[in-house]
Order: C-alpha cells, then sequence, then structure tokens
C-alpha cells in the first residue's frame, strides 16, 4: 500500500498545501458545528460533556418566536427578491441580445451596480430611501407623486420591501450575464428555420429559447435561492432586523445575534444547520421540478 | 397581438434609457454628494455642490482611519488572492494531470464540497477555532480564511483549462528532463495565464468586498478591512456626518471602479464563462 501511496506522491505533494489550508480553515469548522449545535456553549470555557444538551437547541427552534419570524422574513424576501431577479435579468438579457446596439458599453454599464461592495449599496440606499432628504422621496416629490412618499425603512410594515428592492437592484447584472451567455450560444439557424416555419416572434421564444435556457434557469433559480438565504449584509447594515420586532430579521442576522452577540454558540449553530439543511432541500426539489419537466416533453 | 415596429422600437429605447439611469445615477448622485459639506446635503439634494467641500475626503481619510482600513484591505485582498491562485492552481495541475489515480477524482470532490458552503454556517464555529489559535484580529487568520473560502472556485476553473493541455507536451518535456515542478511552472501555468488572470480578478472582487467574515474576525483594534471600517466609522463616529461618510464610501469604492473600467472585459467573460461551463 505504500508503494501504491508513493506512485501518487506528485498528487499529494502538489495538493497537500490547499488541501491543508482548506481542510483547517473551512472543511474543520463545518464539521465541529455540528456537536456545537447539540450543546449549550458560551464559548469561555472549555466545553465538557455536561454541555451536551441533545437536541435542546433545535427543539428551541421551534419555540422561539422571533425565529419564526426570521424565517417567514426570508422566505417572503427569498421569493420575492428571486422572482424579481430572475424577470428582470431575463428580460434584460433580451433586450441586450436582440435589441440594442453597442452591447458592450451597455453591458459593461447595465453590470456596474454589481461591482460595488455590499458596504456602499447599502449605505448608498441607506440614503436613497431616507424619508427627509433622501433621492426617492425627493424623485417623488419632484415629479408631483408625494402621495406615494414613504418611511422606506422605518416603516415596519415596507421595510423588508424596501430592503428586497435593493438587492434586486444589486443582484439583476449579475443573472443578466448568465442569460445573455445563454441567449448567444443558441444556434441561430434554429431560430430562422421556425421563423420560416412561420411561427411570429413570441412563439418561437416559448417554444426554442426558453427550453434552450432551462439548464441555466435552473441554476439561475437554485443561485438565487441560496442568495436568498444567505442575504446578510444588506440587512445587518440597513436595518439591523428592525425597525419595530424584527420587521427584517433574516436567519442570517439572527444567527449573528444570538451565536455571536449573545454568545448561545450552540443555538447560532443550530440556526446555521437548519438553514443548511432547508436550503439543501430546497435546491433539491427545485432541481428535481426542473428536470421532471423537462422529461414529460419529451 | 401585433405591435407596430417603431412602437416596439421607442420602448426599447426607453428600457434602455431607464437601466442606464437606474445603473449610473445612485452612484453619480454618490459623488455629488460625497463632494457637499453635511449643512449642504440638507438643503441641496440635486444640483451641483456650490462650493466643493474636499475636506470630506481628508477628514475621512484622516480621522476615519480610512488610510489605515484602505492599507488592511490591500494586504489582506493581495495576500489572499495570489495565495489561493498559487496552491489553487498547483492543486488544479495534480487533479488535472494525475487522473490514473482515483484519489485525485476524491480530491477533485472534496475541494467541490466547500464551494457550496455558504460562510453563514462556518463563521461561528471560524470565530471559536480561530480565537482558540490566536489568529484573531491578525493579518494572517483573515488571509488564511479566505484563501480556504477561495481555493474551490479556483481549482474548479483552474482544472478545467489545465485539462486541456496536450500530454504530448508534459511527455516531450519529462523526456527533456523537466522534472514535474518544472512542468507546472514552465508549461502548465503559463499556458493557462488567461485562466489565472480571470481567476485572480474575480476573486480581488471577492475578498476586497467581503463583509460578514472580515466583521467577524478582524472585529477589534487595527487590523479592520476597508468595508467593515467603513461600516463602523459611517454607523458610529460619522452617523451625522454624512457628508464626511458618503466621502468614506466614495474612497471604498474607487478602487474596485478602476478595477472593473480596466479589466471589465475579463471579468464579464470569467462571470459567463464559469456560470455556462458549470
Amino acid at each position: 500500500m505504500v508503494k501504491n501511496l508513493m506512485k501518487q506522491k506528485y498528487l499529494w505533494l502538489f495538493t497537500l498545501p490547499a488541501l491543508f489550508v482548506y481542510s483547517v480553515f473551512w472543511i474543520v469548522p463545518l464539521i465541529v458545528n455540528i456537536p456545537i449545535s447539540f450543546s449549550k456553549w458560551n464559548g469561555l470555557a472549555a466545553l465538557t460533556r455536561q454541555d451536551f444538551i441533545g437536541l435542546g437547541n433545535y427543539s428551541r427552534l421551534f419555540q422561539d418566536k422571533v425565529f419564526m419570524l426570521a424565517l417567514q422574513n426570508n422566505l417572503v424576501y427569498t421569493v420575492l427578491s428571486a422572482v424579481f431577479t430572475l424577470t428582470l435579468s431575463l428580460a434584460v438579457a433580451f433586450l441586450l441580445d436582440r435589441y440594442v446596439r453597442f452591447k458592450g458599453f451597455f453591458r459593461t454599464v447595465w453590470f456596474f451596480p454589481n461591482i460595488l461592495p455590499f458596504i456602499v449599496v447599502s449605505y448608498l440606499w441607506l440614503w436613497i430611501y431616507n424619508p427627509a432628504f433622501g433621492l426617492l422621496n425627493g424623485l417623488l416629490d419632484l415629479l408631483g407623486l408625494d402621495h406615494w412618499v414613504r418611511m422606506w425603512l422605518s416603516d415596519p410594515k415596507i421595510a423588508l420591501y424596501s430592503l428586497i428592492a435593493t438587492s434586486v437592484w444589486s443582484h439583476f447584472p449579475f443573472y443578466m450575464l448568465i442569460f445573455l451567455a445563454g441567449l448567444q450560444d443558441i444556434p441561430k439557424e434554429l431560430e430562422e428555420a421556425a421563423k420560416i416555419d412561420g411561427s411570429n416572434g413570441w412563439r418561437v421564444i416559448w417554444h426554442i429559447v426558453l427550453p434552450h435556457l432551462r439548464p441555466i434557469l435552473a441554476i439561475v433559480v437554485t443561485l438565487l435561492i441560496f442568495d436568498g438565504f444567505r442575504v446578510f449584509e444588506l440587512i445587518y447594515v440597513m436595518t439591523n432586523g428592525g425597525p419595530g420586532y424584527h420587521s427584517t430579521e433574516v436567519l442570517a442576522t439572527l444567527m449573528f445575534k444570538r451565536g455571536l452577540l449573545d454568545l448561545d454558540f450552540g443555538y447560532g449553530s443550530a440556526i446555521s444547520i437548519f438553514v443548511t439543511i432547508f436550503v439543501m432541500l430546497i435546491a433539491a426539489a427545485n432541481f428535481a421540478f426542473m428536470f421532471r419537466a423537462d422529461r414529460r416533453s419529451r | 397581438m401585433k405591435i407596430k415596429s417603431w412602437i416596439w422600437k421607442i420602448m426599447m429605447l426607453l428600457a434602455t434609457g431607464i437601466l442606464t439611469i437606474i445603473s449610473l445615477v445612485p452612484i453619480i448622485w454618490l459623488y455629488m454628494s460625497s463632494l457637499k459639506s453635511t449643512g449642504e446635503l440638507f438643503i441641496n439634494r440635486w444640483s451641483w455642490p456650490k462650493r466643493i467641500a474636499w475636506e470630506n475626503y481628508t477628514t475621512a481619510w484622516n480621522k476615519g482611519n480610512i488610510d489605515l482600513f484602505f492599507m488592511n484591505s490591500v494586504i489582506v485582498t493581495l495576500a489572499s488572492i495570489f495565495a489561493m491562485v498559487f496552491l489553487g492552481a498547483l492543486a488544479a495541475f495534480a487533479i488535472s494531470k494525475y487522473t490514473q489515480f482515483k484519489s485525485g477524482f476524491y480530491l477533485f470532490l472534496f475541494f467541490l464540497l466547500g464551494q457550496m458552503v455558504p460562510a453563514q454556517i462556518v463563521v461561528i464555529t471560524l470565530y471559536l477555532i480561530l480565537n482558540k489559535l490566536h489568529l484573531l484580529n491578525s493579518y494572517q487568520g483573515l488571509v488564511l480564511v479566505y484563501v480556504a473560502s477561495g481555493l474551490p472556485f479556483v481549482i474548479l476553473v483552474l482544472q478545467g483549462f489545465f485539462r486541456g493541455i496536450p500530454r504530448e507536451l508534459y511527455e516531450a518535456a519529462t523526456i527533456d528532463g523537466y522534472s514535474e515542478g518544472k512542468l507546472f511552472l514552465r508549461i502548465a501555468l503559463p499556458m493557462a495565464s488567461p485562466a489565472v488572470a480571470t481567476t485572480l480578478i474575480i476573486q480581488f472582487k471577492y475578498v476586497w468586498n467581503e463583509f460578514m467574515l472580515a466583521l467577524v474576525i478582524n472585529s477589534a483594534g487595527q487590523k479592520l478591512t476597508l468595508p467593515v471600517g467603513i461600516y463602523r466609522a459611517a454607523v458610529t463616529q460619522y452617523s451625522t456626518d454624512y457628508g464626511v461618510a458618503f466621502a468614506g464610501i466614495s474612497i471604498a469604492l474607487l478602487p474596485m471602479m478602476v478595477f472593473y473600467i480596466i479589466f471589465q472585459r475579463f471579468i464579464l467573460k470569467g462571470i459567463a464563462a464559469g456560470a455556462v461551463k458549470g
């Protein structure tokens, strides 16, 4: 067996540095999460057997009103931002691919919101949404639409939706790019053949373009789901879970508060593991759905 | 349902205009606002500042400690991306070349696993582990974490490129007396330099802008990176001095903008290619 390993020595030699850093600083924390989630620990004293409380943290999750609220908020956030981001990015990709001259230029310009560091996006929109001096209310005033003026981030009823709008603005260029790549991949002959056969614009899109985009759509939706449940900095910086009673609290911010600020590491770990499993299940379901529909059409 | 083509054209034009406006106006407004004194910000929302308040920038740079955060970000980002790309290239080279061993495939899967792990799940335990290792609030700790988190993507992309290198090249060089290491440095790496460049650039964007891990790991003292430092400064010190806060944000934004303008071809191509391949 040693001889076998010696034959592989270069493989291991070359991968060892990367393997070491990756395992210690990414995989080990991932795995250690599990026993910690089964215990109650404040991180100060060493972890002893008495600290293990089994599924205590997990059962607490379902009784915790704030957790349920965070879960609900996160679901709303994910679904709405996914739907709007998907629609907008797909529409813009079409626009860019078919109807726009100077594609390169506009692609660069429209991608711009995506390169901004999140701290910039958050602070910028914090100011845009400012009820008294911000850009949005000022614009509405200017256009005579002052009955649409709102307290965008201070009103618990609409704060979450304001955040969703910011998220869509920031993320749609990324997915636009992906769809654009997919659209440019479609062989022109297919569309021309369909046009010759008499289909007009919309039918071509429905029967040729969209099926071609299906794998990309599946990936995009999965990524959007991941993005939605991972959201942290946007909310942390702009509203930190407020205003009011956790009206914009999401899973990541709650985990941050309970785990790192309250020093309830066990509970924080339990939240993070719950979120992971939850998201993986949704992503798997999404994938299965996308590919089952594929098989039916054959 | 036929729409007259000129109506359609006008709609497309309008859409183009609106998209351009919403993409650019917020940032233009940010820069304009950063050049106004805080007092003026409250009276004059729209037009060019009556007096250009350069002191916003000098205050942010000096008093706000932005020069320190900027430097920290530069150090952390450059160290992270070069380390992760070099280590990743080594691993990708091995995985793509030594395909005769099954272990290579399992190693690849192992690295791929990390690509799906969001920072959320590991941040808490990372904090605890780094605490034990006394690596909190340092350059090394944060860099190691960024390298670990960025390796999967680098390996994923680079092994694809390395696979495209014809075996005959390696064989010929081996006959010429090249060691495996030389094969990597003199043949594989140069041939994959576009992919290496793209990966460096994409990971630059990732590390420079990263917030959560930096917030948790380097939260105190002198080693804050730019995103975290700006957050602290804007939310605590300058929560009322908006002019200075905007200036600080603009400074944080500047490298990324310059970077984008220079390398946008690479970035856009890299993302599109990566997505379609994946």
